[in-house]
C-alpha cells in the first residue's frame, strides 16, 4: 500500500531515527514525522545514533545530515549500509552535485537538501518506506531461528549452539534478507542488487558467500538445513524442525 | 516594512504555523527559543578572534542551517559566504562578519517578537 503523508497514516508505527547536530532542524523534523503518524528518535551526532541502535535495534528509516561534528554521516551510513539494508534520506546543506550523485549511487535512498519543506520531507519519507515490503532490518538485536541458531544482527554474528561465530557485514547482509523471507525464494537478482546496489558483482561471489555462510551456520554445510539453493532461481532460508 | 526586508520568510513561518497549529505546539516560539540559546553568533566571533577558518566554518555552516530552518534566508546566505571562505581557507573580513552580526540581530528580534 502507499502512504502518501498529507492524508494517510502509516499503518504501523515505523520508526524514525533523525541524525543531526542542530537541534532546530531536529525538532521541526520530529515536529513534522511525529504529525504524519511516525515515531521519531532523535540523535545530535552519529556516536549518539550508534550507541542507539547498539541499544534498541535498527530503525525502520534514518535521515542523516552529513556535515556534523566528530563521526561524518557520510561516514555513518557507510557504515549502517555494510552490513544492514536500513533505508537511508540525508537531510543536508551539502549541495554540491558530486556529493548528491556519489551518495545516492553509492547509498542514499534520497536525498533532501537545506533548507527543506515539512510536507515534502514527510512525503519523501512516506515513499521511501512505503517502497519497503518487509522491515527485517528492524530486527531485534538478537534474533533466535531455533533452538541451535541465532543471529546477533548488530556484532554481527551468527551464535551456533551458543557459541558466537563472526559474520562479516556482507554475510550479514545476505542472511539478513534470507531471514527476513524465511520460507521463501529470494531471486539471486534481487539478492545482488539489494546487497551490492552499486553493481559490478559477480554471481560468484554471491555464492562464495553462502558457502562461507553455511560453513559458519549449518552443521554439514554440504547439506544445509537453513540455507537452500533453488536452482536457477536463488536461495532461500529455511527453518530446522526444531525452531 | 516590506515583505522582501522582512529578516525571516513569511512563507517558512507559514509552515512552521500551521505544523504548530497540527500538532497542537508552541513549535515557533520553541524554535526561537533554541535559537536564540545557541548564542552562535559569539561562538563565531570567539572562533574569529581565537580559533581560526576551520572551526568558524563549522559554526557559519551550522548557523547556515538553523536560519534557513526558521526561515532567515538573508542570515543563511551571509552564513554561507563566509562558510565557503573558511572552506578556501581565507579569513572573512571584519565587513563579512558585521553584515552577519547586523542581521542576526534583525532575525533574534523578530523572532522575540513572535
Amino acid at each position: 500500500m502507499t502512504r502518501s503523508l498529507q492524508s494517510d497514516k502509516p499503518d504501523a508505527i515505523c520508526k524514525i531515527l533523525v541524525v543531526d547536530d542542530d537541534p532546530i532542524v531536529l525538532r521541526i523534523v520530529a515536529s513534522t514525522l511525529e504529525e504524519a503518524g511516525y515515531d521519531v528518535v532523535g540523535a545530535a551526532s552519529a556516536k549518539e545514533a550508534k550507541s542507539f541502535i547498539e541499544k534498541n535495534g535498527l530503525p525502520h528509516l534514518a535521515i542523516v545530515d552529513i556535515r556534523m561534528p566528530g563521526v561524518s554521516g557520510l561516514e555513518l551510513c557507510r557504515e549502517l549500509r555494510r552490513s544492514s539494508d536500513v533505508p537511508l534520506i540525508m537531510l543536508t546543506s551539502v549541495d554540491d552535485r558530486r556529493t548528491v550523485v556519489k551518495t545516492i549511487q553509492e547509498f542514499a535512498d534520497d536525498y533532501v537538501t537545506k533548507p527543506f519543506d515539512p510536507p515534502e520531507l514527510a512525503a519523501r519519507v512516506g515513499r521511501v518506506i512505503s517502497r519497503r515490503s518487509d522491515f527485517s532490518y528492524t530486527f531485534p538485536r538478537v534474533t533466535k531461528i531455533d533452538e541451535r541458531l541465532a543471529v546477533d544482527f548488530s556484532s554481527p554474528a551468527a551464535i551456533v549452539d551458543g557459541e558466537s561465530v563472526h559474520l562479516t557485514p556482507t554475510e550479514a547482509k545476505i542472511l539478513e534478507i534470507l531471514v527476513a523471507n524465511r520460507g521463501r525464494i529470494v531471486t539471486t537478482g534481487h539478492l545482488l542488487r539489494r546487497v551490492w546496489p552499486d553493481g559490478d558483482v559477480l554471481e560468484d561471489t554471491l555464492r562464495v558467500n553462502i558457502h562461507r555462510l553455511r560453513k559458519k551456520t549449518e552443521s554439514e554445510p554440504s547439506r544445509p538445513v537453513y540455507l537452500h539453493t533453488e536452482h536457477g532461481i536463488g536461495y532461500a532460508f529455511r527453518q530446522s524442525s526444531n525452531a | 516594512m516590506e515583505r522582501h526586508l522582512d529578516p525571516l520568510d513569511a512563507e517558512t513561518l507559514a509552515t512552521l504555523e500551521s505544523l504548530a497549529e497540527s500538532t497542537g505546539s508552541d513549535l515557533l516560539h520553541e524554535l526561537a527559543q533554541l535559537f536564540i540559546e545557541s548564542d552562535l553568533l559569539e561562538k563565531m566571533r570567539a572562533a574569529w578572534a581565537a580559533e581560526g577558518p576551520a572551526q568558524l566554518g563549522d559554526l557559519a555552516h551550522r548557523l547556515k542551517g538553523s536560519s534557513s530552518a526558521i526561515g532567515a534566508l538573508r542570515l543563511s546566505s551571509l552564513c554561507q559566504r563566509i562558510e565557503e571562505r573558511c572552506a578556501r581557507g581565507d579569513e572573512p573580513g571584519q565587513e563579512d562578519l558585521d553584515s552577519l552580526a547586523q542581521e542576526y540581530v534583525r532575525v533574534v528580534t523578530s523572532l522575540q517578537e513572535l
